[in-house]
């Protein structure tokens, strides 16, 4: 059994230029946590999850203190003090540029290892770079405790 | 020179040029320099690895020191698990609170609370977990962090001269000289206080000049609470106790005769044992690139020993100087600062210390070991060779590994620190801080 096997070919993806409001938006839609960035060919750039967009309103400097617990309750970090205004940066400046992604002919196996290893939600899979769909976490879940998979065939 | 000479001469040049131009980063170019002269036999392993003492028709080579390695890995374990108690964040939001949201009273404070620190810690521990408190700060004031950041990484490197153990060419320096904790207090902790009074008279110029804050700013900063900071209380209380018993060993080692090295191992070891933390975890905070790059220099610099380059480059300089103490004095000073701000002054030190190890065994054949380098010709030279290389680091943005650190944060929080920024600030200081050694030298030494 491969990525293709298990994946969903409905993919809601974004594109570079997209706002962050959008993704914002999208994610409120649909229920997912993050989405793959795909250039005019349909080829995964990237990939923008919450986690990119609580990077994008917590400054380098202040992930790199350690801890903020001294701040006082009226410290207003990055996104809340210019929210109009970040809600506008696009997708570009904030998603991971070096996403996690398996090829369609990955094994399953392989899929749940990285997805427990960077501990992320959903997986793009590619077909020669190009996005053919996405194996999320309860894709998993199906696959493993579908009833078909329990007779002969292994992950 | 012979041909061993030659190819050792020019491998270490070529290496030294890649630091310069940063083509390669600085370690790999080193150990790479390093290997390359075991492997074309300029220098026998045996005598890279553990040094060659006493042989007749051989000089003395160092090799490499294990005293300076461990003594610098110890203290960096001590220091990195003081930073994960939260102690320097507590440091750094008390100094601001007590400026009372003053730039100048904040740059004042904090460079003080930084000399203080890396006096007894690790420099580039101690101002990568100041630098992002300090862009913290100066965001709540609205203020441009980098003039903040430079003053903090200027202030550490002249609060790491004061002691033994504050700089690594300080270690290198006193373990290679034998120079104790205790002559190092003496004679380089007045003219870090000093520098340092000195630095901050710079910042009361500039602060003056520059800057102003606005009443709601300085309220928004009064507002952080920094007892929150501390999020060890425990490990905190451990951590402060180890390290004065560390220091406090320091100050005796020479009449218990224990090597620095020792003390610190004993230090961290204890440590260790007194945390919960994974072992691979703390030894994270080990700057390990800073280790193997010293390694790298070490081995280099036994092979130009064991080729006589040294011995030759000893009798130039001596027939330049022609023993003239003051002349020496002055001159190792000034150039100490100058090439130290060009190639980092731990790479400078480790060929210096042999070059002048050589000169005083030049000057004195009768004498050997130890004595050679504590004739009284040569201490002056010495002391000349810490503060010109710990205050030339501040010369430029390459000239200490702590510079490098904070540039790195700086960059990566969109406040670039530029190395003609930093420059600007860093070289007078340096100057300043030069001829202010320069006259302290001379007051101690030459005076009549």
């Amino acid at each position: 059994m491969v990525a293709r096997d298990i994946m969903s070919t409905e993919v809601v993806t974004v594109h570079r230029e997209d706002p962050v409001n959008k993704v914002a938006d999208l994610m409120e839609q649909y229920g997912y946590g993050a989405f793959p960035v795909v250039d005019q060919d349909n080829n995964v750039i990237g990939i923008i999850g919450e986690v990119q967009i609580i990077h994008l309103a917590l400054p380098v400097f202040a992930e790199e203190i350690g801890q903020l617990a001294f701040l006082p309750d009226s410290y207003r970090f990055h996104g809340f003090e210019e929210e109009e205004n970040i809600g506008l940066v696009p997708v570009a400046g904030v998603m991971s540029t070096d996403p996690v992604q398996v090829n369609e002919d990955e094994p399953v196996a392989e899929v749940a290892r990285k997805m427990l290893e960077y501990d992320i939600s959903s997986i793009p899979v590619v077909r020669e770079g190009k996005l053919v769909g996405i194996v999320s976490r309860s894709d998993l879940v199906e696959a493993i405790v579908h009833s078909s998979l329990r007779d002969g065939s292994q992950l | 020179m012979t041909t061993g000479g030659i190819v050792a001469s020019i491998i270490f040049a070529l290496t030294y040029v890649l630091i310069a131009t940063e083509r390669v980063h600085k370690t790999k170019a080193v150990l790479l320099g390093g290997v390359v002269m075991l492997l074309v036999r300029v220098v026998d392993q045996h005598a890279a690895f553990h040094g060659v003492h006493g042989q007749p028709g051989r000089p003395d080579i160092l090799g490499i020191d294990w005293n300076t390695i461990f003594l610098l890995v110890a203290m960096m374990t001590i220091a990195s698990t003081v930073g994960r108690t939260g102690a320097f964040q507590w440091v750094a939001i008390r100094a601001a609170k007590l400026a009372g949201g003053s730039p100048f009273g904040i740059i004042a404070l904090l460079c003080i609370g930084t000399a203080v620190l890396s006096a007894g810690l690790d420099n580039a521990t101690t101002v990568v977990l100041m630098a992002p408190v300090t862009i913290l700060i100066c965001e709540a004031l609205q203020t441009d962090p980098v003039p903040f950041l430079i003053f903090v990484v200027l202030s550490s490197n002249i609060g790491g001269t004061a002691t033994l153990i504050g700089d690594p060419p300080n270690i290198m320096i006193g373990s290679y000289v034998h120079l104790s904790f205790v002559d190092f207090l003496k004679v380089d902790a007045p003219i870090a206080l000093i520098g340092l009074v000195a630095l901050i008279g710079v910042a009361r110029l500039f602060a003056h000049l520059k800057m102003t804050v606005s009443q709601q700013q300085r309220d928004r900063l009064m507002e952080f609470d920094e007892s929150r900071a501390i999020t060890d209380p425990v490990l905190l209380h451990k951590s402060v106790i180890i390290l004065i018993l560390t220091l406090g060993a320091f100050c005796i080692h020479d009449l218990v005769h224990l090597e620095p090295a020792t003390i610190a191992l004993a230090g961290a070891a204890l440590l260790m044992l007194l945390q919960k933390g994974d072992v691979e975890e703390i030894f994270h905070g080990v700057e390990w690139s800073t280790i193997f790059f010293i390694i790298g220099l070490f081995i280099m610099v036994a092979a130009l020993v064991d080729t006589g380059v040294i011995g030759l480059l000893s009798v130039v300089l001596l027939n330049f100087t022609q023993g003239n103490t003051l002349l020496m004095t002055m001159s190792v000073l000034v150039l100490s600062a100058i090439i130290s701000g060009l190639i980092g002054n731990i790479a400078y030190v480790a060929a210096m210390n042999a070059l002048l190890g050589g000169l005083a065994a030049t000057m004195h054949p009768e004498l050997s070991g130890i004595a050679v380098l504590h004739v009284p010709e040569m201490m002056p030279v010495w002391w000349a060779l810490s503060i010109g290389s710990c205050f030339g680091g501040n010369a430029t943005l390459l000239g200490t590994a702590a510079n490098v650190a904070v540039a790195g944060i700086a960059e990566r929080s969109n406040y670039p620190m530029t190395f003609v920024r930093f420059l600007k600030y860093g070289l007078p200081i340096t100057l300043m801080s030069i001829i202010l050694g320069g006259v302290y030298l001379w007051i101690l030494y030459f005076m009549r």
